[in-house]
């Protein structure tokens, strides 16, 4: 059994924050104080501001809701100042939909994932204000393949973005209609 | 840093000795009689837990741990009575190939179970209160179709044992309290159901004592692992 | 978790005796010598990379850089196995099991067969000379064993912390010592000699990628995580080219025909670095011999990453070069059209690219500021 370490969340973080049920049907508060809902109960992790949902845990499906991403901080909120790691997927104010796509894609590029594909960029209205829409494909190193959804803003002084992350195989596919409906929910 | 994290897991867990067995659904429910059963290669890796801790991987023991798993699990499948196929490794695989998908979502799904109901992530999934419903989706039909097994069997060891001379004043095995002649045994196995990719079965097991360098005791892990499969 | 910062430490373990002889072609170790568990870790971390995304897979590039790889190893050439690995760094790894592997940054920054030659044969040396098993008999005592095991044993799937670094360790182990890098360029030189190959091919190769070497952001990852070129060895390749008869093949058109089509996807993948201060130095080197559309199409890539002011305009200029030339990637037109002011040229240009890429992505996207 290989122990497996893949996504930009720091696998601790699941193990060491405190877990609260999202029942279904009611309104949680995420990000930067959105309020959002899904017809299916979920577990949340994670830091304020930064909260990840989850139902079956770390490696199978993650829905994060990352409420500010100010200019010069990594795209993934990452705080490892290491040298010997790529930190400069960084954001910058005002980048528009095609540098947020490819400042993720670069993102997920350095965080170790291969072949990150963008399957689809289209724009789309984020909490009301013009905003984005990609989908990427990509695999761990490991090679199992992943599917991304990630929606937020764009032109914007400061990114915010509501990200889902499974398996291609079986899990994506599964919640994607429900996690559509619950980012549609999203205000 | 498999190893090491699968025995940093194992400290959390308290109770050692202890195996863990679950039913995907009580036993009345489920009749789980598998008439064809594919059983994929042994995940088997042998370590010597030096002096300050550190694990060196050892050929010799690994390869030798291989074989008596494979004859263990020989005897002791030949006791069911399900046809055991075994799973095909090509040469160069295509990891994007459905079947290697399957069973590199497999590994995830393992890696799931054992941190979210045995490790010390277990209970975080309050969600799943109740439920055992682990799955790689229907995509493992791919397995039935391949190879006409009705449900796939996953195992592994992953075994650290003590160079002799050096068991005295170990840290952790008076952490553990276990034998000072055992390394730290971690096995797991786990039953699938081809048609619907749901884990039927699954059991761990974290010992201190059992040793799968010799014949007697690689069959007694393996027949403690299995004890309760459905098979 | 950087085993290849193992290297740099002072490595006070104690050489379990002497240096191992040379291997005869065809050997293998017995599987219970220390030597045994060494090669064991690597036929699984090798049995892993085949089934990795990791690994570049077409035929054709493959079939090139093995039969460079025997030519120069000669009666080892049996003994070796060669993978190239999609990542973008400057690296070629041996392991002692006869695994090599070639990083797709290597071949993106030598320019002709030779220069590959001479690494390949500096790798090939360290193998032959058994250097692998020397480094991880003096670590084999340390803390950092676990780590580095740990690292091979976790395969390639290490993770999310120096993925590249874990790919190259698993072959590495541990960075070489200055003496051993210096056996292994001589090894190297003399086996691009005797195959044929100018001997002034090292010492330029290394110069050039020394200036980027040089060329440091703080906050990018070097793309020289290993054997990184040191004017030491610039020097050494140097005096050792003086002294060579003159003359000997480049074959830069070979090496061209053979790496052309993969150039764009190496260079996108150096530019997702974003350690622009490095992909600057190294886009300027190769776009001076390459009248292509590609590299200048990849210079407005930079610039429009970067973002720094000034950069949108030098980046429109790059591009509108890049339209001007050929072969250059339907893309330019996006990136243009999405940089330009003047609203004409905006849909004459986004329309071409739809139109010649009908498949694209982000379509929707496109077609939205054609409305």
């Amino acid at each position: 059994m290989k122990i497996y370490w893949l996504l930009p969340i720091a696998l601790l973080a699941a193990c060491t924050s405190v877990q609260r049920l999202i029942p279904a049907n009611t309104a949680a508060t995420v990000g930067a104080g959105w309020s959002v809902q899904s017809n299916e109960p979920w577990m949340q992790f994670g830091l304020r501001g930064e909260e990840w949902w989850s139902k079956d845990g770390v490696f199978l499906n993650q829905l994060k809701f990352i409420g500010e991403v100010k200019p010069g901080e990594h795209v993934f909120k990452s705080r490892v100042a290491n040298k010997n790691k790529d930190i400069s997927p960084l954001y910058r104010a005002g980048m528009s939909t095609r540098e947020i796509a490819d400042l993720i894609q670069d993102g997920f590029k350095a965080a170790g994932f291969i072949d990150v594909k963008m399957l689809k960029l289209a724009p789309s209205r984020f909490r009301g204000a013009e905003g984005f829409r990609l989908e990427l494909e990509m695999a761990t190193s490991k090679g199992l393949l992943y599917r991304a959804l990630i929606v937020g803003n764009s032109a914007a002084p400061v990114l915010r973005y509501a990200a889902y992350q499974a398996p291609a195989e079986y899990y994506y596919g599964r919640d994607l209609r429900s996690v559509e409906a619950l980012l549609a929910s999203l205000q | 840093m498999r190893a090491l994290v699968a025995l940093l897991l194992a400290t959390m867990l308290g109770a050692c000795a202890q195996t863990q067995v679950r039913l995907a659904e009580p036993a009345a429910q489920v009749k789980v009689k598998p008439e064809r059963v594919l059983l994929m290669t042994p995940e088997i890796n042998l370590y010597e837990l030096q002096f300050g801790g550190q694990l060196e991987p050892r050929a010799d023991w690994t390869l030798s741990a291989r074989r008596l798993v494979a004859d263990a699990l020989k005897l002791r499948l030949a006791q069911t009575q399900s046809v055991i196929v075994a799973a095909k490794e090509p040469e160069r695989p295509d990891p994007r190939e459905r079947e290697q998908q399957i069973r590199k979502l497999a590994d995830a799904v393992m890696n799931s179970v054992y941190l979210y109901e045995v490790g010390f992530a277990r209970g975080a999934l309050e969600n799943k209160k109740g439920r055992f419903d682990w799955t790689l989706g229907p995509g493992a039909q791919v397995l039935r179709e391949r190879y006409g097994a009705d449900y796939a069997l996953l195992l592994g060891f992953e075994d650290s044992y003590t160079s002799a001379g050096r068991a005295a004043g170990m840290v952790f095995g008076a952490l553990l309290g276990i034998g000072m002649t055992g390394g730290i045994q971690i096995g797991f196995a786990a039953l699938i159901d081809t048609s619907s990719g749901r884990l039927a079965w699954f059991n761990f097991i974290v010992d201190g004592t059992g040793d799968l360098r010799n014949a007697k005791d690689a069959q007694a892990a393996v027949d403690k692992l299995l004890e309760k499969v459905p098979l | 978790m950087r085993v290849l910062a193992l290297g740099l430490l002072l490595l006070a373990g104690c050489a379990a005796g002497p240096p191992p002889k040379p291997m005869a072609a065809g050997e293998r170790p017995q599987v219970q010598s220390d030597v045994g568990g060494l090669w064991f870790a690597m036929d699984k971390a090798e049995r892993e990379l085949k089934s990795s995304p990791l690994l570049e897979r077409d035929p054709k590039l493959n079939a090139y850089v093995s039969n460079l790889v025997c030519q120069l190893a000669a009666e080892y050439c049996a003994d070796l196995r060669v993978y190239v690995i999609n990542r973008p760094l400057f690296n070629a790894s041996m392991a002692p099991n006869g695994m090599m592997l070639v990083f797709s940054g290597l071949l993106l920054r030598v320019e002709n067969e030779a220069q590959l030659a001479f690494v390949l044969g500096h790798e090939i040396g360290h193998f032959r000379l058994q250097h692998s098993i020397q480094q991880w008999r003096k670590i084999k005592n340390t803390q950092n064993f676990l780590t580095a095991f740990s690292v091979l044993t976790a395969g390639v799937g290490a993770g999310i912390v120096g993925l590249a670094a874990s790919v190259g360790a698993y072959a590495d182990l541990a960075g070489f010592s200055r003496g051993q890098e210096r056996e292994a360029d001589r090894f190297g030189f003399e086996a691009l000699l005797r195959a044929g190959y100018a001997a002034k091919a090292p010492a330029q190769a290394f110069t050039a990628l020394l200036q980027e070497v040089e060329a440091r952001d703080e906050r990018g990852f070097s793309a020289f995580a290993s054997h990184p070129p040191t004017e030491d060895r610039a020097a050494y390749l140097s005096e050792q080219a003086a002294l060579a008869p003159r003359g000997g093949r480049e074959e830069r058109a070979a090496f061209a025909r053979e790496t052309q089509r993969f150039r764009g996807h190496w260079l996108a993948d150096e530019l997702s670095r974003r350690n622009f201060a490095q992909s600057s130095v190294l886009l300027k080197r190769l776009s001076a011999n390459d009248p292509s559309g590609e590299f200048r199409f990849y210079q407005g890539e930079l610039f429009r990453k970067r973002g720094l002011p000034g950069d949108a305009d030098r980046a429109v200029a790059a591009y509108r070069e890049a339209l001007k030339r050929p072969l250059v990637p339907v893309a330019a037109f996006r990136e243009l059209g999405l940089l330009v002011t003047n609203q004409n040229e905006r849909r004459q240009l986004l329309d071409t690219y739809l139109k010649r890429a009908p498949d694209a992505a982000d379509r929707e996207l496109i077609e939205g500021y054609l409305k």
